[in-house]
């Protein structure tokens, strides 16, 4: 049996696809361009996925930087909520998706996603369903630092950039229970600074002084033999 | 009996093209580099598995692949790249070679990425699925 790079305890972060470094104090994701699974919606970015669940959390801040347009529609996507039936399918999410073109990144969506037909088993292609629960228009430009804050206040969620409220949705849920997650799709970002507070208490924080992003690993050897 | 020789070498000057252009139809120079196919011996399900380069998916094999299953034989054309597949869990994971282990893979390989010698025919053995999370 090989010994398997696994999950340690300096670890917060799950890479479910792209290619992620930490440097600089930064999570970047360097492909830009994302390889659809076409199971759950976290698989069709590149994403990481935090490895513990928060419960009852008020607010998320998350430093982030479009540092590259790959394509349109270049996205940035930041989940909560994110839960599953079974291990790590996590078809139940609710994010907040700021997507844009060769000029910048110009609407912000809040949607909602969860599996479409729940009797298929989890390894169903194409059985998500994606929703937009209620949009705005915002601009973000490319090669900048922002700030993206979300408060649960009220019964409603809202996104603030560098401080000004661009989206509020209500949120429904008993509950804003789960994981969170930070994808992209289209374009190449860095992360900074991570936060997850419940009113004055901080209860998650990752500034990536040092790689705390797991990448699960499969083993393969080789046999080859030339073709006739 | 000339008008029978002209026939028949009309029929034969036929049928070389026919014959000539079935040639260049099966022809399978899909600009491939080598071939490679994955056998399943992790233990576990890998579904979906993809050979990746920089910049593309340059392969890929759809399907649930269970322990002792093989994948069937594909051309690449990137010969640098790296194996990434779903697990029975819904977790992505990045299959790294082995180039200790490994027979026929080129010196400039890492674990992090694989390089398939040119005209190979392939054959990447998934040999154990990480189970520690």
């Amino acid at each position: 049996m090989m010994e398997l790079p696994s999950q340690e305890s300096h670890h917060k972060w799950q890479r479910f696809s792209g290619k992620w470094v930490v440097e600089n104090s930064r999570a970047m994701e360097v492909n830009g361009w994302a390889s659809p699974w076409d199971y759950y919606e976290l698989i069709e970015y590149n994403s990481i996925v935090s490895l513990q669940d928060f419960k009852d959390y008020s607010e998320i801040s998350i430093s982030a930087n479009i540092t590259e347009r790959i394509n349109s529609l270049a996205e940035l996507l930041i989940s909560f909520a994110i839960t599953s039936e079974s291990a790590s399918w996590f078809y139940r999410m609710y994010g907040f998706k700021l997507s844009g073109g060769f000029w910048g990144i110009n609407k912000v969506s809040f949607i909602f996603t969860d599996k479409n037909d729940k009797s298929k088993p989890n390894a169903t292609k194409n059985n998500r369903l994606v929703q937009e629960l209620a949009s705005n228009t915002c601009k973000v430009k490319y090669g900048r630092d922002y700030n993206f804050k979300i408060l649960f206040e009220n019964g409603n969620v809202a996104l603030y950039i560098n401080g000004e409220k661009v989206l509020c949705a209500p949120f429904t849920e008993k509950t804003n229970y789960g994981r969170i997650a930070i994808s992209s799709r289209n374009a190449k970002v860095a992360i900074d600074n991570v936060e997850v507070k419940k009113g004055q208490d901080l209860i998650f924080l990752d500034d990536f002084h040092q790689d705390s992003i797991y990448v699960r690993v499969l083993k393969a050897t080789k046999e080859v033999k030339k073709a006739d | 009996m000339k008008f029978k020789e002209a026939e028949m070498k009309k029929i034969i000057l036929l049928m070389s093209i026919i014959f000539s252009l079935n040639i260049i139809a099966c022809s399978d120079d899909d600009g491939s580099k080598a071939d490679l196919q994955w056998n399943n011996q992790g233990g576990e399900v890998a579904k979906d598995i993809k050979w990746m380069s920089d910049s593309t998916v340059d392969q890929r094999w759809d399907g649930e692949y269970n322990n002792g299953d093989t994948t069937p034989f594909k051309g690449i054309k990137a010969l640098t790249g790296q194996g990434e597949c779903v697990d029975i869990s819904g977790d992505t994971a990045v299959i790294e070679i082995d180039p200790y282990r490994s027979v026929g893979i080129e010196p400039s390989s890492s674990t992090s990425t694989a390089v398939v010698q040119e005209n190979a025919a392939a054959t990447l053995i998934i040999s154990s699925i990480a189970t520690t999370k």
